[in-house]
């Protein structure tokens, strides 16, 4: 069983094996999908490394194709495709750099299973578990009423895995925000 | 600064619903629904991120899951694209646009 309680300002975390498992696969997958180099990995000789700093290369940015990565990455302007792929091209790497450290958090802090977060700590939890639902819930096509997705699952239903991964991971949510939103002098 | 003179606001008669030429239209960020984001989330990310108390923000989110959308900030473009690139930090599905 997977605990969350909280833990002065933050929150207590002791993963199960089988979340940590699972919250760790994921949250690589949801990295390779942002095609994040790795820091530590080799660097390429091409980029400039003062361009690469400041994430800017002054070239467009296209949206993604891929609708998952795409809610990931939404245009920040509806209906001005030209407003959109300047706050694209100026802002995607930061995004995308924000939203890998979240899950790079949820990996190694999965390797551990039991672990202290200080309330950053937490905020990087939730926004890493809600990008790999983001992504689960595109794959699945989750819409407002679950029940009906649920519903219409036979048992050898090939999303079936997925699902179940959606609903832990909306648990493991679930729990940190309780834990996080309840005042401890209540 | 000039000469000390009180400020008067003077009753200006006009009718509500004329149109008034805005030069400085202010511009908005707007949070849409969608099915995945977790209502406490929501809340939470409202909270966190604007300072809003747990009234408003609940209210805000309680907007976007029954009507669609919500305006969640105000105010100049650059600081809504400041507030636009938050929420998506957030995995939020934020839009900005002039008011």
């Amino acid at each position: 069983m997977t605990k969350v309680s909280r833990a002065g300002e933050g929150v207590a975390l002791a993963l199960s094996r089988d979340d940590a498992m699972l919250v760790r696969t994921l949250a690589g997958q949801v990295v390779a999908l942002l095609d994040e180099p790795d820091p530590h990995g080799q660097t390429d000789p091409a980029v400039d490394p003062l361009e690469e700093m400041v994430g800017f290369t002054g070239e467009a940015v296209a949206a993604p194709e891929d609708p998952a990565l795409r809610r990931l990455l939404p245009d920040a302007y509806a209906g001005d495709d030209s407003a959109a792929a300047e706050f694209r091209r100026l802002m995607d790497a930061d995004l995308r750099r924000t939203k890998v450290a979240a899950l790079r958090r949820i990996l190694a802090d999965g390797e551990r299973r039991q672990v202290q977060l200080s309330p950053d700590d937490a905020e990087e939890w939730l926004r890493g578990l809600n990008d790999v639902r983001l992504v689960l819930g595109v794959r699945l096509d989750v819409q407002e009423d679950m029940d009906d997705l649920v519903a219409s699952l036979r048992p050898d239903d090939p999303r079936l895995p997925l699902l179940y991964a959606y609903d832990r991971l909306t648990r493991i949510q679930d729990a940190l925000l309780d834990a996080l939103d309840t005042d401890p002098a209540d | 600064m000039g000469s000390a003179a009180t400020p008067t606001i003077e009753r200006v008669e006009r009718p509500l619903d004329e149109d008034v030429v805005e030069p400085d239209r202010p511009w908005v960020t707007i949070v849409w629904n969608d099915p995945v984001n977790l209502m406490t989330y929501v809340t939470h990310v409202f909270q966190k991120l604007f300072g809003y108390s747990r009234e408003k923000a609940t209210k805000l989110m309680l907007d976007v899951h029954h009507k669609g959308r919500a305006v969640v900030s105000t105010g100049s473009r650059e600081q809504m694209e400041h507030d636009v690139a938050r929420l998506h930090a957030a995995g939020l599905w934020a839009t900005v646009q002039q008011d």
